[in-house]
């Protein structure tokens, strides 16, 4: 959609891998060093990567500006406040994460179809309508939601019959997110992702040679929003409670926000950027508790405007480069 | 629907009872019309702030939530202190162009100190909309977080009754008036040199070839976005004496501006005043008839027409 | 021999009187000391958001709290209060805040959440987890007590709950119109909303069940363009007896002027607006019902109060606007229970309080806070501000008069009731 878009997207190498290593076993030890709100949020920045995975995938490969992720994070997590919370079916997370990441790839299917024909500023407005349609009609049916209230009490989780603690969720949770990250690898490693480029280059010329365009981008979108299923469920058992908030665009923004501080031109970018704008945002709003608007507001757009494409990530990338050339 | 009913009524003799009846349909759908005036004139000039810079310079900024807010602040502000309870229309209008002129100041220092330096669409979405984050913090600091109000020009005007519906003056005041800066907009960018600039570089144009010819496009840009702060700061002020100026609102004004585009269509002046009354009008009708819609009719509205016109009922395909 | 005698007595008597000395000095010795340091106490107010708007800055009125405990009232058992405040952004939030206070920031009672849904998520979470004493600021949804924390040991609220609003309106509207026949009611479409005009509902069909609720709406709550004019003309084509509304914030501004502009103030006899005020008092309109419940200049003279004599004129000073019942009156109650809980505690026990004794002191205590005396009962304050009045202009300012308030046993939901079992008593108790 932009000339200026047109950069290189990273391929996956050994270096990744090590780096994803070091990660993981950064993420294993810390919980024994961090107070317990810490580890929330940790949990919290590792349910949002999947997530902000989505976004990158169609950022980076497609150019296109998913604001929709809210929709299938409020999915997942409504699906686990009846299931667990409010008709106590079941809180077994072998029986909610498929059934959400059907719920989810159904919908997001169902909806790629429609939205993946728009680009650019049609293609994010389309996905903060959609999201917020299904916001008010959550908002909306208070008997079977209960509406702005929410859904209180969900149980806590259990593993195979197992009932987890709150260190067994973390556990978990960090399980299923690295997980995602090594599955989205994969992903941009193959063919796929080539594909995807190429449709993202020019529309015409990839679907001249052979390339199935509309199947991949609705492919993409359905990735996108399988992983955001995930999210949802974890994220509603995190914290045992569902808002209709989860539905609103501007929990959809975050995850463009993190994905867009971390930057594209790394795979490390929505993993920094996940940790990086939960962290910014809790800590600036608990040390200045009357500026943080301004501050964080500020601290984004500076960002933004100086990192601009190459994101946190790529900052630092292209500094230890430099120091590595001399 | 309209036409029939208004067809109705003069045509023939019908029975008593079914005058009654087309009269009283005609009346209720005139209260419709009436009571989404407000809302309607509001929607057009916030959703054409919007427009503007998106058709004429390509860019997606989202600064004109946060203007439109500190337009309803000051003249709040500037109502209460020059005039307070006595109302005299000149001078509210000429409160009005000052918080215009004040809009535009804004929106031109964002622009050159900030937004020129974005590159691309996506920057510019979250760069611009997280300014909206500091437009809000500093009228917390200014005016603290309890709606202030100034309600003078929309009391004093008095109201109208119009076929059995009371209508306030100040409604046909302001759709009167968003509706005359809508045409001088109209006028100035299909009458006038200047406008045709305008246009030579705007989405329907060609940049390079008007560049070629002598645009400055730099001024181009900046008086862009100087009208389109102003729209967003009018509209502030023009709402201000119905709702006060309150704390926390800018995300809704930006999603009722961005879904009248994507329904009316980028650039298109009469797209946006007909899409405001579709998405006005069907907000009156389903909060009084079908409550459970009330909230998502917009959305669905915009939804529908992206999925069967995907440039906007009025719209034109651009190669953006 | 006898000399031997006296002798070991005198050392047995020597040795007794030692060991009373040592005794009495144990049992003065034996309250424990108090540290020294201020005592950390951790507020969750919203400080952005729509909910900010129903207090002037709430996080400069929580401190001016905290100011005033300091230093008319020595602070909480002799230390100095130094508050924590953080910016309740949402639910999840909330729950995140609320850990950092509690195991990091080791504050030692958190005052907080206005709106339900965070006091829905962070309640069953503080009984679990934190156990630490919990005051909250609003949260009205009266579920919190019922379905969510149904026995609760440290949540407590200062607000009042849906049931002892509605009571009161349905009194009031009672009081000043015997003979209501129809009612129109409006509300914010959220949660509370709904809560509240079902509650009003019920009880008014207990109190007078031939009364006819001719159209009730729920308009958007929060929106940038708040659009009454449609409800407003079905109000008046209703032509009901009494006009009950429940709009705030914003939409309570737009309400009020809106409502003002097309007549409904002259078309319907009498305005029942729990939020007619602003901080400024604009909306205040000569002879409407109103709740005391916005507060903002429509309290009886607080130039006479205790506490309110000092607290309100520091908060005038520092914000230019009176205290708002919600959250800023609400914040001073809180410290003061606090301060009550904590002396009391290490006076029973001569221990320094831990968060169980001072939770379980809490209940059934009594304060006088700057909106009257208020006790905690059953884990519910009593809310004692929380009186309809009319407004009436005196001044240049305006203030409530004859203000009626509800017996407390009109209020309070018995133990072992249930809300519905509990509104069945009450057209017995109107006969």
């Amino acid at each position: 959609m932009n000339t200026a878009l047109s950069m290189t997207v990273p391929s996956v190498g050994r270096r990744t891998w090590i780096t994803t290593l070091i990660f993981t076993a950064i993420v294993v030890v810390l919980p024994f060093f961090i107070s317990g709100y810490q580890r929330t949020l940790l949990q919290k920045g590792l349910l949002w990567i999947p997530s902000v995975f989505g976004v990158y995938i169609l950022y980076s490969l497609l150019r296109q500006v998913h604001f929709g992720q809210s929709i299938f994070i409020g999915l997942g997590s409504y699906i686990t406040a009846f299931m667990a919370g409010k008709y106590s079916v079941t809180n077994e997370l072998m029986i909610l994460l498929p059934l959400a990441l059907v719920v989810s790839i159904v919908v997001a299917y169902v909806l790629g179809i429609f939205i993946m024909k728009r680009t650019g500023f049609y293609f994010a407005v389309m996905g903060i309508a959609v999201t917020m349609v299904f916001w008010s009609l959550v908002y909306k049916a208070r008997t079977i939601t209960g509406g702005s209230d929410g859904i209180s009490h969900i149980k806590n989780p259990s593993l195979f019959t197992v009932p987890l603690s709150d260190m067994g969720l973390y556990y978990f949770c960090l399980i299923v997110s690295v997980g995602i990250i090594v599955l989205m690898l994969r992903v941009l490693n193959s063919s796929f992702s080539l594909q995807l480029r190429a449709i993202a280059g020019d529309l015409e010329k990839a679907e001249s040679i052979g390339i199935p365009v509309k199947r991949m981008q609705r492919l993409a979108f359905t990735i996108a929003g399988a992983n955001a299923g995930i999210t949802g469920v974890l994220l509603a058992f995190s914290y045992n409670y569902v808002s209709p908030s989860v539905f609103e665009w501007g929990y959809g923004a975050n995850f463009v926000q993190s994905a867009i501080i971390g930057g594209v031109t790394s795979f490390a970018g929505p993993v920094v950027g996940a940790f990086g704008f939960i962290n910014l945002e809790f800590f600036i709003s608990t040390w200045f508790a009357n500026l943080w608007e301004i501050i964080i507001g500020l601290t984004i757009a500076i960002i933004v405007v100086t990192v601009g494409e190459k994101g946190v990530t790529g900052i630092v990338q292209t500094l230890f480069s430099k120091i590595r050339c001399k | 629907m309209a036409q029939t009913i208004i067809n109705v009524v003069p045509e023939g003799t019908p029975p008593v009872g079914h005058i009654f009846e087309s009269q009283q349909m005609l009346s209720t759908f005139l209260s419709y019309i009436f009571n989404a005036l407000p809302m309607v004139s509001y929607i057009i000039m916030l959703s054409f702030s919007l427009n503007f810079i998106l058709y004429i310079s390509g860019r997606v900024s989202l600064t004109f939530a946060g203007i439109y807010l500190v337009g309803a602040y000051v003249t709040v502000s500037v109502g209460t202190y020059f005039l307070g309870q006595n109302f005299s229309l000149l001078s509210f209008i000429a409160i009005l162009l000052a918080v215009g002129l004040l809009g535009a100041a804004i929106s031109i220092v964002v622009y050159a100190t900030f937004e020129r330096f974005l590159k691309t669409d996506v920057h510019r979405m979250i760069a611009t909309s997280s300014l909206l984050m500091v437009f809000s913090g500093i009228i917390k600091i200014q005016w603290g977080t309890t709606p202030v109000t100034y309600s003078a020009p929309f009391l004093k005007m008095g109201i109208s009754e119009v076929l059995g519906n009371i209508v306030p003056n100040y409604y046909f005041f302001m759709f009167g008036f968003s509706l005359i800066l809508m045409l001088a907009l109209a006028y100035f960018l299909f009458r006038t040199a200047w406008g045709l600039r305008f246009r030579a570089t705007s989405l329907d144009g060609d940049r390079t070839m008007a560049q070629v010819c002598g645009v400055n496009q730099n001024i181009v840009t900046a008086i862009t976005f100087a009208i389109s702060g102003m729209l967003a700061a009018i509209a502030g002020g023009l709402y201000a004496p119905i709702a006060g100026a309150s704390y926390g609102i800018e995300g809704n004004a930006l999603l009722l501006a961005a879904l009248t585009i994507i329904v009316g269509g980028v650039g298109s002046i009469g797209g946006a005043v007909l899409t405001a009354f579709i998405i006005g009008i069907a907000r009156v009708i389903t909060a009084v008839e079908m409550p459970l819609f009330e909230l998502a009719i917009p959305f669905i509205i915009a939804s529908a027409v992206l999925v069967v016109r995907p440039y906007g009922i009025w719209g034109k395909e651009f190669k953006h | 021999m006898l000399v031997k005698r006296a002798g070991s007595f005198i050392v047995c008597l020597t040795v007794a009187v030692f060991m009373m000395g040592a005794m009495v000095a144990g049992a003065a010795d034996q309250k424990a000391k108090i540290p020294t340091d201020p005592i950390k106490i951790g507020f969750v107010v919203p400080l952005s958001g729509v909910a900010a708007t129903l207090s002037p800055n709430a996080g400069i009125n929580a401190e001016l709290a905290a100011e005033y405990i300091n230093k008319y009232e020595g602070g909480i058992l002799g230390r100095q209060v130094k508050p924590i405040i953080y910016d309740e952004k949402n639910a999840q939030t909330a729950v995140e805040l609320f850990g950092k206070l509690t195991e990091d920031d080791k504050v030692e009672a958190i005052l907080g959440c206005l709106s339900s849904s965070s006091g829905l998520a962070v309640a069953p979470k503080v009984e679990a987890q934190w156990k630490i004493p919990t005051l909250l600021l609003e949260s009205t949804t009266m579920a919190l007590f019922t379905k969510v924390i149904p026995n609760a040991k440290y949540v407590y609220r200062i607000g009042p709950d849906d049931v002892m609003q509605s009571i009161a309106h349905v009194t009031a509207v009672l009081k000043d119109k015997p003979d209501v026949k129809t009612i129109a009611i409006g509300a914010p479409d959220y949660e509370w909303g709904h809560d509240v005009v079902k509650r009003f509902q019920e009880i008014m069909g207990k109190f007078k069940p031939d009364v006819k609720f001719v159209y009730t709406f729920f308009h958007p709550f929060g929106e940038a363009g708040p659009n009454f004019a449609a409800y407003i003309t079905n109000v008046m084509q209703n032509k009901p007896d009494v006009y009950v509304g429940y709009s705030w914030g914003s939409d309570g501004v737009a309400w009020h002027n809106q409502a003002e502009a097309m007549g409904l103030f002259k078309a319907v006899p009498l305005v029942f607006d729990v939020f007619s005020g602003t901080a400024k008092g604009e909306m205040a309109r000569e002879g409407v019902l109103a709740e005391t419940r916005a507060g903002n200049g429509t309290f009886p003279p607080y130039i006479l109060g205790y506490p309110n004599s000092k607290f309100t004129p520091m908060i005038v000073e520092k914000t230019g606007v009176l205290p708002t019942y919600g959250m800023d009156i609400h914040m001073l109650t809180g410290l003061l229970y606090l301060k009550k809980a904590y002396e009391k505690a290490y006076d029973l026990t001569g221990q320094y309080p831990t968060f169980e004794m001072v939770a379980k002191t809490l209940d059934g205590l009594s304060v006088v806070g700057p909106d009257g005396i208020s006790s905690m009962i059953n884990h519910q304050s009593t809310a004692p501000g929380m009186a309809v009045g009319r407004l009436h202009k005196e001044k240049e300012t305006w203030v409530m008069k004859d203000l009626i308030l509800v017996p407390d046993y009109l209020r309070i939901v018995p133990p072992w009731m249930t809300v519905e079992q509990f509104i069945d008593t009450l057209d017995k108790v109107q006969k």
